[in-house]
């Protein structure tokens, strides 16, 4: 019984730990596409419930990366760097046009609510999408 | 013979009436851009023009006195030539701005056919040259450099996106984020450039297909060469020279097909070729030497065809991820070869495994480097050539070279 708590506290404190690594941009490779990554504007991590992490250069290459397993933690950077904390991907809304530019061509800009996209929405007249219809 | 004289004549006189217009640093620039006739040649006074959207909509040629320079003070866009057979040669252009919504460019070419820019300086820009939607330009001599003391906001040298026909050659590019970069570009030559000390990697190809490069160096690059999502590269007589780093490559190929690599030098990479996803590719004639690892193939790599390479001095010849191989090598010289040649032809008599036990394990656990060289690993790597039991079987040279191929 008393290996069984530790055991619990244990698995609880990593599961508390999982939080987002920085990316050493200019150093670290994308997992999908090996590519360096550059861009504060369009990276992207994902950290599977064992807590290993895998980062990307383009939200394209997150959801292209096939070895996400349930439970993992997505996050997506705020295109417009306001903040520096990273956006929990699946909260967070995406706007979808080229001229974002984005490394692999996905071409998705991530903001953190609404009205932070606002401004790109209307410019461009694009519908305002979340994460389950992205394209 | 009438018809041909007439048209000479037609073609002098309209040679004879190109003027030739000379202007200096203290007048504005954009009027007597728009003044001129097309055919016109703008000639500046050499000293600073600090003026920025500068737009060419005639077939102007401009050039001046002793690289005369535009200078964008470090907040704006210099040269767009939005007019077809637009020529700019022989000037400076530096200090363009940074914005993170518009790629500030130092020329920048707008849906143009047949322009060229030769030998012009682009010094301290976000992007060199930037094409775009644009056909049949040369761009030539150009000599393009950046600090890239703020590589993030850094942008690339030369920089195309939907372009075709195009003609890049003879230029020195560095300190951008890619050299040179392809976006949706086809049919297009690059040939005898230099790009060096540039961010991410010397030049890039996305999308890009039926494109060729040739007789190029890149060198000191994040990475050499990073080829994606493309078929029908020819590449060949290119050197990769020194490119170090953890995500490093000679050439990074992934998803590629129906290419050929000929005739290349891989000096001191970490890694010279590394394959993933590609298939149908020709590798033949290079040289390998004093590489990390000379090739990676990963197991999802089919029907390439590595023959007649030379293998020199590299630390692993071969590293891949799986036990399938449907990739063939043949008649390759690997100086780690150990077989014998009876016959005398030139043609070792026992195949070559060119995949390690240590380049196996070291990919599936990096950390196993530490013991490289170690007497224990020498151990190993005499017991697996006796008893294959971890590296692919299939991955064989049958024909191994004794003498190494002369290049």
């Amino acid at each position: 019984m008393k290996h069984m708590l530790i055991l619990m506290a244990l698995c609880a404190l990593f599961a508390c730990n999982r939080v987002f690594e920085p990316v050493e941009y200019g150093k670290d490779a994308c997992a999908h596409c090996k590519m360096t990554i550059m861009d504060k504007r369009f990276a992207a991590e994902i950290i599977t419930p064992k807590g290993k992490v895998f980062k990307f250069d383009d939200i394209s290459c997150l959801r292209a990366f096939k070895a996400e397993l349930p439970g993992s933690m997505l996050f997506v950077c705020d295109y417009t760097g306001t903040s520096d904390a990273p956006l929990d991907a699946v909260t967070a809304v995406y706007l979808h046009h080229e001229s974002f530019g984005s490394p692999m061509n996905g071409n998705l800009a991530a903001f953190a609510s609404p009205a932070d996209a606002a401004h790109f929405k209307d410019s461009l007249q694009l519908p305002l999408l979340d994460w389950k219809n992205l394209p | 013979m009438m018809c041909r004289l007439l048209l000479i004549c037609l073609l002098l006189s309209a040679a004879t009436r190109a003027a030739l217009i000379k202007t200096t640093p203290d007048r504005p620039l954009q009027p007597v851009l728009d003044a001129a006739q097309p055919g016109d040649t703008v000639w500046l006074a050499p000293g600073i023009y600090r003026q920025h959207d500068i737009v060419v909509r005639k077939a102007l040629t401009i050039t001046g006195g002793h690289f005369p320079v535009l200078d964008g003070e470090n907040k704006y866009q210099v040269l767009i030539i939005a007019a077809d057979s637009v020529r700019v040669q022989g000037i400076t252009v530096q200090n363009t701005g940074r914005s993170s919504m518009t790629d500030m460019a130092g020329i920048r070419l707008q849906q143009v056919k047949g322009v060229q820019i030769t030998h012009c300086r682009l010094i301290n820009t976000t992007y060199g040259i930037y094409l775009q939607n644009s056909s049949h330009c040369i761009i030539t001599g150009n000599h393009i450099r950046a600090a890239a003391a703020d590589e993030l906001s850094a942008g690339n040298g030369i920089h195309a996106w939907k372009c075709h026909h195009l003609l890049v050659q003879r230029n020195g590019i560095s300190g951008h984020r890619d050299g040179i970069y392809f976006e949706f570009v086809t049919d297009s030559h690059i040939y005898r450039n230099v790009s060096g000390q540039n961010v991410r990697y010397g030049l890039h190809f996305m999308f890009s297909h039926n494109d060729t490069y040739s007789h190029n160096t890149f060198r000191n690059n994040g990475a050499g060469v990073a080829v994606m999502y493309t078929k029908g590269v020819t590449m060949y007589k290119n050197l990769f020279d020194h490119n170090w780093g953890d995500a490093a490559y000679g050439i990074l190929l992934k998803d590629i097909s129906d290419s050929r690599i000929l005739l290349n030098r891989f000096q001191q990479n970490t890694v010279g070729i590394y394959m993933e996803g590609s298939s149908r590719i020709h590798i033949s004639g290079n040289e390998f030497s004093a590489n990390g690892w000379a090739m990676r193939v990963q197991a999802n790599c089919e029907g390439n065809q590595i023959k007649m390479n030379n293998f020199v001095q590299n630390s692993f010849d071969v590293a891949t991820n799986g036990t399938m191989m449907l990739n063939t090598f043949n008649a390759n010289y690997w100086d780690k070869y150990e077989g014998y040649d009876l016959g005398r032809d030139g043609q070792g008599d026992v195949p070559y495994y060119p995949v390690s036990v240590y380049s196996v394990l070291s990919e599936k656990i990096p950390a196993a480097m530490l013991l490289y060289r170690s007497f224990l690993t020498n151990m190993m790597d005499q017991a697996e050539k006796m008893m294959p039991v971890l590296t692919p079987g299939e991955l064989r040279d049958d024909a191994p070279r004794t003498k190494k191929w002369n290049l």
